[in-house]
């Protein structure tokens, strides 16, 4: 059986990759990719579903804060259940969103500038060495050129955060996006040849 | 001519990862110091020993996005992570914000308890997916930390939200090792936690934790692929300051 | 019971102090301490003090006492043929010597306690107890040592070569020698023709002595006066013939010795024709007294019987010699005649009373010629011996030392024979249980052995230094007292008290025998100082055996030290074979070994495992972060305030943006993908609105899509919008296509065949029948394709998938500020049309927008306010907590 899964798992990769290269292999690609895609929708309802077995769990253990988690899971099946039965454009599917979705994210985005500014401001006290100097005067830079004064741009910083965007950040960024697609590559091809199978079977 | 440039760097790659692994079979473990691998090393045996539970974050990268290697890679380490962590008494706890990545936790955890022979260990609600949204799934990892968790291991695909998890550990006095693809998550936590894996070192977990010679044969291909980006982009850099191209 | 103290052996008390029982004379108190003073080893050229070690008896314990007493009646009662005999043991120096040299070859014989040695009274010894340790016990077991383990037959050689470098024969004197000739003969035919002659003289005592524990070749002497006497086929004819001229002797007498003990009384009248003359007037030297007599000058100038240290029975044959001579001569062996004739000087200087076979032997040049057929050939190389050689004077020091030990035994070899006679059968361990330091505590000032002056016989002056008259003037005095005839109990003496009483003759001046029992303390009988150890080279094997020296803890021999070897018969006779320590171990197995080592070490070392300080939160600071910076921008955001400017210029990615949605044709299909979280809607939400505005003056089909699960929702939401509602308001339709799944490969999948990706929008109405889709079948038909997302990677994944589908539509993104940078190259690589990033690309966008909407005017001042903000609590906290780490660090340092 494990054969079996890693058999398949491999034949379907190297169809999919095939396809990208290979015309006569764009059809097989693209069939496999819809079944990739249904199953990932699928996977979604399995998600959701892992997602209430945790909390209902909690609830039957009577753990701690077990009330959030019959809270939550109220509010899924309500949007679930609205989401199905209602448009998006519905008042009530406006309403979920505009008052409980957009403001909890928001609200979450708002504690990461906080937890942002904490974790710049003591980046120092934790490891002080060039790196975090270094980083910390970036941070600096690129935020005040992206801020303005009463009279205009802050002279100076603006090309300066403009160029370190540009230049010095980018070119950082792409060594890494690089270095990381590397990675990805490989992991991939381990995956693709069977060497990991994360699929289980090992 | 994108395509072709495409497959040969691909064949390449394949024959290349086939040939040092079967090269890496016979040669010695010799890798670099990485602090942040190391910690996590030692948070493991740590765990275990204070019977408390460890957290695996896998992030929001799925299998059908650009991502998906930081997935795989992180669902490769929790794979030894299960296996190590097999005796204690808290089995782990792996969350996921892609659905497609967290049955594939589940699955990795099922198999690694059944690989150390424990697979009655191996609970359905051990792999979570705690949100569809960046944070959303923040909001849900942060919740498992409250579940007696001493070491909360990120490394997947996570943006800012990251740094919210970075806090949530801060406060529980959780331990922090990160891990992301992403640049603002790499950001987010090399501010907010004592040590962070920046850039391709994500990938290399697996191989720091034993997972097998395919792995320390992965990270030689990278660095040989490395070497060959820097010689192309010098090259072509020269080629036009030159003016050929 | 502190003050006093149980005896080990006979179990009384006896005063703590006491070293001795006062019962029975054992010793409690352990020897203990190295020789010293006279003790002390003699160094190679000091002459040995001659000491007299009679007078001991009396502090024998009483059992021995009694047990002498006893065996001296006894053998008075038993031996009547002998009672005549001197007191001067009989046993030659010869014997003595030699079974000196045997006992020493016995592996099994034990070695003889001091004490039991001067019971003899022949060589009493001065050793101290207290002094009684290696050194003492290196005494004991030198002597075996000095000879052991094979005395004899290195004895022999030495003595071969002495005496052939004596006289001037290179070659091998006993070349003729027969070959089965015992060692002694061997002996004595080769080196000490002295001994010989001890040993007739003193034949009249040995039928009396003889040991029983006596081996073969001492019987086939016939020194033992109790053991058989047995002539052994080795034996030459010589030795024999007088057993049978012997009618007085007794029958266990050997014949020849016989003889010998015959001529004592009849003197050479009653020699049997076939004794030799010499024989017979060696035994009739006895008759006459034991005193001194002339030392024959030039014959054995080195050996101590020239001395003062002459034994009696020397002197015995001194006083022989005068009637000897007369009647010896006539019945001389002509090979003792041709011996005669050889040295006239000689005889010139001692021809009164030197007999004629050692006249003889003076002259040995000329005995080769004239030696008979039945002279021996020890004989004929004695003949044949030039006389200078041996007639070098030699100073006693410069003696060797076997020859300082063996040159004048013979005195007191009768009384020690005697007594190993009674001691014969006496247990080793009773030996060694005898007190011994007492024996020498209570040395008696006196020496024990008077000692007469006599003159020594010419053939010993022969042997004397080339100071004839100097010698002739030293006086023998008797090497002990003459009670040792009746100690028939001393009789069996055992091989190691014969080789203890190998003494020399005690000094020329006669001391008067002491009844006391004390001797003097320190002072070494000479016979003891010759026969211990010269100082180099033994001194270390002695005080390695003195570490050793045990202490007897029970049993009879309890309180004793070192009288009992700890090692039988061990006596390290050369050093020892050195072993390297060192591993021979090859190349490959070292390697081995230190990759062993390498594996081993690596294994037990520490790996230091860096400690991980962990930083505690600090509550105080993030509430205080979030009070200041919500509260201004919340204050700015209410006051609605417009301070800050507007970014000054717009940037080329702005302005291609700008000028791709001015491109757009009117009522053309636009496709707007949305992919942004709801927690960055205000932020897309300002950035594309004045996009949006300017987009919608061109009355464009919009049709929007989600690649995120809330987008589409989002979707609705921008279009709910009061810009947006006042556009829908004009005429603008759209169309929501909703969540297009599969993240990438939807995205992939839906640029290759928009219609096979999704067909339905939101509303479950079939899509592309809508009037906002009419004319697109392919991705390539829309006029323009609007990116409104948060994330880099889907900007990328959008821009990859539709590269080679969407011709030469114009791609304006919009995103946010996070993410605006790692776009950027794809607008400068001309992927993208133009770029719009967040709220500063949206308010750079709207002032050129003809600042419609206004949205980004509304959020700059808190925006810019917040930037500020953030930007000086990063730098003022940063440099605040660089320090106060920096101090932190420090104390943990200074701390540890």
């Amino acid at each position: 059986m494990r054969v079996f899964t890693a058999a398949i798992a491999i034949a379907a990769g190297v169809l999919i990759l095939g396809g990208y290269f290979f015309p006569p292999l764009a059809a097989v690609q693209t069939l496999l990719l819809n079944w990739a895609i249904i199953l990932a929708g699928a996977a979604t309802l399995v998600g959701v579903f892992n997602l209430i077995s945790v909390h209902t769990s909690k609830i039957r253990r009577r753990e701690k804060n077990s009330a959030y988690s019959a809270l939550l899971i109220i509010g899924l099946v309500a949007a679930l259940g609205l989401g199905i039965a209602l448009r998006p454009e519905h008042q009530i599917a406006r309403v979920m969103m505009d008052g409980i979705i957009i403001p909890a994210e928001a609200a979450l985005m708002g504690l990461l500038v906080v937890s942002l500014l904490y974790a710049a401001i003591r980046l120092l006290r934790r490891r002080a060495d060039v790196m975090s100097i270094v980083f910390l005067i970036t941070a600096a830079l690129l935020i005040l050129g992206s801020a303005t004064l009463p009279f205009g741009n802050i002279p100076v910083i603006d090309v300066a955060s403009r160029w370190m965007t540009q230049v010095l950040a980018l070119g950082g960024a792409r060594g890494i996006i690089i270095g990381v697609a590397l990675g990805a590559l490989t992991t991939g091809l381990r995956v693709l040849f069977g060497a990991d199978r994360p699929y289980g079977g090992n | 001519m994108m395509e072709m440039i495409s497959l040969a760097v691909i064949g390449a790659s394949v024959f290349l990862l086939l040939v040092i692994t079967l090269w890496k079979r016979k040669s010695p473990v010799n890798l670099r110091d990485i602090p942040a691998l190391t910690r996590l090393y030692r948070t493991l045996g740590l765990s275990i020993e204070d019977g408390t539970r460890l957290h695996i974050s896998l992030g929001r990268g799925g299998l059908l996005a650009a991502r998906g290697g930081s997935a795989l890679a992180g669902l490769a380490m929790l794979r030894h992570i299960a296996e190590q962590t097999s005796v204690s008494d808290k089995p782990v706890i792996a969350s996921a914000g892609n659905p497609t990545i967290g049955l594939l936790t589940q699955d990795t955890l099922q198999s690694g308890y059944h690989a150390a022979g424990v697979d009655e260990l191996y609970v359905s609600t051990a792999g979570r997916v705690t949100g569809l949204s960046p944070f959303s799934y923040a909001a849900g990892a942060m919740n498992i930390l409250q579940e007696n968790v001493s070491a909360n291991i990120v490394i997947g695909h996570l943006g800012a939200e990251a740094a919210l998890l970075a806090e949530a550990a801060d406060r529980a006095n959780v331990t922090l090792i990160g891990a992301s693809d992403d640049l603002v998550g790499q950001a987010a936590l090399f501010a907010s936690s004592q040590d962070s894996l920046i850039g391709e070192e994500l990938f290399a977990a697996g191989a720091y934790l034993g997972a097998g010679v395919s792995h320390r044969a992965s990270l030689t291909l990278q660095d040989l692929l490395r070497w060959v980006v820097i010689l192309v982009l010098l090259g072509g850099a020269t080629a036009k300051l030159l003016g050929a191209i | 019971m502190a003050d006093t103290v149980k005896c080990p052996v006979c179990g009384e008390d006896n005063s703590a102090g006491s070293e001795f029982c006062q019962y029975c004379q054992s010793r409690i108190q352990p020897l203990t301490g190295n020789l010293r003073g006279e003790n002390a080893p003699i160094t190679p050229g000091e002459s040995p003090t001659k000491k007299s070690t009679a007078d001991l008896e009396p502090i024998l314990p009483q059992w021995l006492r009694d047990a002498r007493s006893s065996a001296r009646d006894a053998t008075e009662g038993d031996l009547p043929q002998t009672p005549q005999q001197p007191q001067t043991s009989p046993r030659s120096a010869p014997q003595d010597l030699l079974a000196g040299l045997r006992s020493q070859s016995d592996d099994d014989e034990e070695e003889t306690p001091d004490w039991l040695t001067n019971i003899t009274g022949g060589a009493p010894s001065a050793k101290k107890p207290k002094e009684e340790s290696s050194n003492v016990r290196w005494v004991e077991l030198g002597g075996a040592k000095d000879s052991a383990p094979e005395p004899q037959t290195n004895k022999k050689d030495d003595l071969n070569d002495w005496m052939r470098e004596a006289s001037g024969l290179p070659q091998e004197p006993a070349k003729s020698e027969p070959a089965d000739s015992p060692d002694w003969i061997r002996q004595l035919a080769s080196d000490d023709t002295r001994a010989i002659f001890d040993d007739s003289a003193n034949a009249d005592n040995a039928a009396s002595d003889s040991p029983q524990t006596t081996s073969d070749w001492l019987n086939s002497l016939g020194v033992s006066n109790n053991a058989a006497p047995v002539a052994s086929s080795d034996t030459p004819d010589w030795q024999n013939l007088p057993s049978a001229s012997a009618p007085s002797a007794s029958a266990d007498t050997p014949d020849w010795l016989k003889s010998l003990d015959a001529a004592d009384s009849n003197a050479q009248n009653t020699s049997a024709p076939e004794t030799p003359d010499w024989l017979n007037t060696l035994g009739a030297t006895n008759s006459g007294s034991q005193n001194s007599f002339e030392t024959p000058a030039n014959t054995f100038a080195d050996a101590p019987a020239s001395s003062s240290d002459t034994p009696d029975w020397l002197k015995s044959l001194d006083a022989a010699d005068s009637n000897a001579q007369n009647t010896s001569a006539p019945e001389t062996p002509d090979w003792l005649k041709s011996l005669d004739a050889t040295d006239s000087n000689a005889q010139n200087t001692s021809a009164a009373e030197t007999p004629d076979w050692l006249n003889t032997l003076g002259a040995p040049s000329n005995v080769a010629p004239t030696a008979s057929a039945d002279t021996p050939d020890w004989l004929k190389g004695l003949g044949e011996t030039p006389a200078a050689p041996i007639a070098e004077p030699t100073p006693a020091v410069d003696m060797p030392s076997w020859m300082s030990a063996e040159s004048a035994p013979a005195a007191p070899v009768a009384q020690p024979q005697k007594e190993n006679d009674s001691l014969g059968d006496v247990p080793s361990w009773l030996k060694s249980a005898a007190p011994q330091s007492s024996i020498f505590d209570d040395l008696p000032a006196a020496q024990p052995a008077p000692a007469e002056s006599v003159e020594n016989p010419d053939w010993l002056n022969t042997f004397k230094s080339l100071d004839p008259a100097k010698s002739a003037q030293v006086e023998t005095p008797p090497a002990f007292e003459s009670e040792s005839s009746a100690d028939a109990l001393f009789t069996d003496m055992p091989d190691w008290l014969s080789n203890s009483i190998e003494t020399p003759a005690p000094s020329s001046a006669p001391e008067t025998t002491s009844a006391e029992n004390e001797l003097e303390v320190s002072q070494l009988p000479s016979w003891v100082q010759s026969m211990r150890p010269v100082d180099n080279g033994v001194a270390q094997i002695a005080s390695a055996a003195s570490g050793e020296t045990p202490l007897e803890a029970r049993g009879a021999l309890a309180g004793l030290q070192g009288v009992l070897p700890a090692a039988p018969n061990y006596a390290p006779t050369s050093k020892p074979k050195a072993y390297s320590l060192k591993l021979q171990a090859t190349d490959e197995q070292v390697s081995q070994a230190g990759l062993l080592e390498q594996i081993l070490a690596a294994e037990t070392s520490p790996v230091p495992i860096a400690s991980f300080s962990t930083l505690r939160a600090w509550r105080g600071l993030r509430w205080s972060l979030a009070f200041i910076f919500f509260a201004i921008t919340f204050a700015v955001l209410i006051l609605g305030t417009q301070i800050f400017s507007l970014p000054v210029g717009i940037p080329l990615e702005v302005d291609g943006a700008l000028q791709a949605v001015q491109s757009i044709p009117q009522g053309n299909p636009v496709l707007v993908a949305f992919d942004y979280e709801p927690a960055r809607v205000a932020e897309m939400e300002a950035a594309a609105a004045p996009v949006f505005d300017q987009l919608s003056l061109h009355a464009p089909r919009l049709t929007f899509i989600a690649t995120n699960e809330n987008s589409a929702v989002l979707v609705e939401r921008f279009m709910s919008t009061p810009l947006m509602a006042e556009h829908q308001n004009s005429g603008l339709q759209y169309l929501n296509l909703g969540y297009l799944p599969g993240g990438q490969m939807g995205i992939r999948a839906f640029a290759q065949n928009p219609r096979a990706a999704i067909s339905y929008d939101v509303n479950f109405s079939r899509a592309w029948d809508s009037p906002q889709l009419q004319g697109v079948n392919s991705f390539s038909d829309f006029a323009a394709f609007i990116l409104v997302t948060d994330s880099a990677d889907s900007a990328r994944a959008w821009l990859e998938q539709i590269s080679s589908a969407r011709g030469a539509m114009p791609v304006v993104v919009i995103s946010s500020a996070q993410s605006a940078p790692m776009i950027q190259p794809y607008y400068a690589s001309g992927q993208i049309t133009g770029l719009v990033g967040g709220l500063q690309g949206g308010a750079i966008f709207e002032q050129n927008n003809n600042g419609r909407p206004g949205t980004a005017r509304i959020y700059w001042d808190a925006y810019s306010i917040g930037m500020l903000i953030a930007a000086a609590l990063i730098l003022i906290g940063g440099l605040w907590n660089l320090f106060a780490g920096s101090r932190d660090r420090a104390a943990a340092r200074e701390a540890k």
